[in-house]
């Protein structure tokens, strides 16, 4: 214990780092167990994911592969691995159709999945169709707030 | 961003009085001031401030629910009271260290990591509380344990209450162990921003406490005078000891406006070393 001010508690280290993130408990729930995780999908999905994050940005830490050239999904150590919580707010009939959605994506995929890879990959999806979101956001009268 | 956790080992040296009393000075100043209330014992500083009237309510969310990520909205915990933003206390704060465990059992389970010692500090940061306030105050319970670790790990530097007397002493040599054992296990760097000597009525048996105080390696910049009937009014009125003076006597008093100016003058001396 020293004089003056100790670490800085919000400081350059990431306070999510190596914590479990304070999703909403149940964010996770839809998916399965650790033993269960879809390696089979290695091939099915190397394409599109190298897709997604290319464009993304440079940072390499959005590599879909890791060092062993295994799946990111695969190589974690939890679906929060790497990830930074960042919080949504979402009105009702949204998360209903969340669950529909992530459903939905499951019977495509023939494997169970995390909601945050669901979410997330969701959003790079649409992050490729910007038109279509500025449609829905006219939609909403956001032009007009 | 200055944050600090408020601890003394001895119990009742002032701490809960200094801590809401130094919020209500850094509100004062102008700056934005959260206090976070860990304290489940009455007479904690949200019955103090008047924002403990939920803390027996089982349906209300409450920190603790948010430190095992079963929160509902942040900024719906937060009772405002004399421009002082408060995350009040509640009676399941007496289960934190127990629903801790289960939450990192869980987690263990499910192949996640979970500090149990770092939750506060997660959820504040999470709650983007360090962009929304200049100054975070925890206050936690006199006792060791995970109130005290979660406190610490969020704020790293400590503000410290002073009994005059040997057991004041005593009790800063036990938090020193206590705190070098905290640096130690979750690996943290923890300051001390001052120490103050609290309750003081200039016997010479507290003069020679005073002067161990101000031997120690910590800045003391103030001493508090015994003021028995002031801070006993504020828990009457439950209010600041600024609130008091200026809403329930009925005329100022010169020592206790002397009181005052060194809260403030303390709340000064911790804004710079935070560098506000």
């Amino acid at each position: 214990m020293k004089e003056g001010t100790g670490g800085d508690p919000f400081g350059d280290d990431d306070p999510l780092d190596g914590d479990s993130s304070g999703e909403s408990g149940d964010a996770d729930s839809g998916g399965t167990d650790g033993d269960e995780r879809p390696v089979a999908a290695t091939s099915v999905s190397r394409e599109t994911e190298d897709d997604w994050t290319e464009r993304d940005s440079d940072d390499s830490t959005d590599n879909s592969r890791g060092d062993d050239g295994l799946p990111w999904a695969v190589e974690r150590n939890s679906v929060k691995s790497d990830r930074e919580m960042v919080q949504f707010y979402l009105r009702d009939f949204v998360q209903d159709r969340e669950s529909e959605f992530q459903r939905e994506i499951e019977t495509e995929t023939g494997y169970d999945t995390y909601l945050t890879d669901v979410r997330e990959a969701a959003y790079l999806v649409a992050m490729n169709h910007p038109e279509e979101v500025a449609e829905l956001l006219d939609e909403w009268g956001c032009e007009y707030v | 961003m200055l944050t600090y956790t408020t601890y003394s080992e001895a119990g009742g040296v002032g701490k809960t009085t200094l801590s809401a009393n130094l919020a209500r000075a850094h509100r004062d100043h102008g700056h934005r001031v959260l206090v976070v209330d860990l304290d489940p014992q009455d007479g904690c500083l949200s019955y103090l401030l008047g924002v403990d009237d939920d803390r027996s309510d089982e349906d209300v969310d409450t920190i603790v629910h948010h430190m095992i990520d079963r929160g509902d909205d942040f900024d719906g915990l937060i009772r405002t009271t004399e421009g002082i933003d408060v995350v009040p206390s509640h009676n399941m704060l007496e289960r934190l260290g127990d629903l801790l465990e289960k939450a990192a059992s869980i987690a263990e389970q499910t192949g996640e990591s979970f500090s149990k010692y770092g939750r506060l500090r997660h959820v504040l940061a999470a709650n983007d509380v360090p962009e929304n306030y200049d100054v975070l105050i925890v206050d936690p319970p006199a006792t060791s344990g995970p109130h005290l670790y979660n406190a610490i790990d969020a704020t790293r530097s400590l503000v410290i209450p002073v009994e005059p007397s040997g057991k004041g002493g005593e009790s800063i040599a036990g938090l020193e162990s206590v705190v070098a054992g905290i640096e130690s296990n979750l690996d943290i760097d923890v300051g001390v921003l001052a120490t103050v000597v609290n309750r003081f009525e200039g016997t010479n048996d507290q003069e020679a406490v005073l002067g161990d105080v101000n031997d120690m390696p910590y800045p003391n910049p103030v001493t508090l005078r015994k003021r028995s009937s002031l801070f006993e009014g504020c828990w009457t009125e439950r209010c600041s000891a600024f609130q008091y003076v200026e809403e329930h006597r009925d005329r100022e008093r010169d020592h206790e406006r002397e009181t005052l100016d060194k809260l403030d003058e303390l709340a000064t001396v911790l804004e710079e070393r935070g560098e506000l």
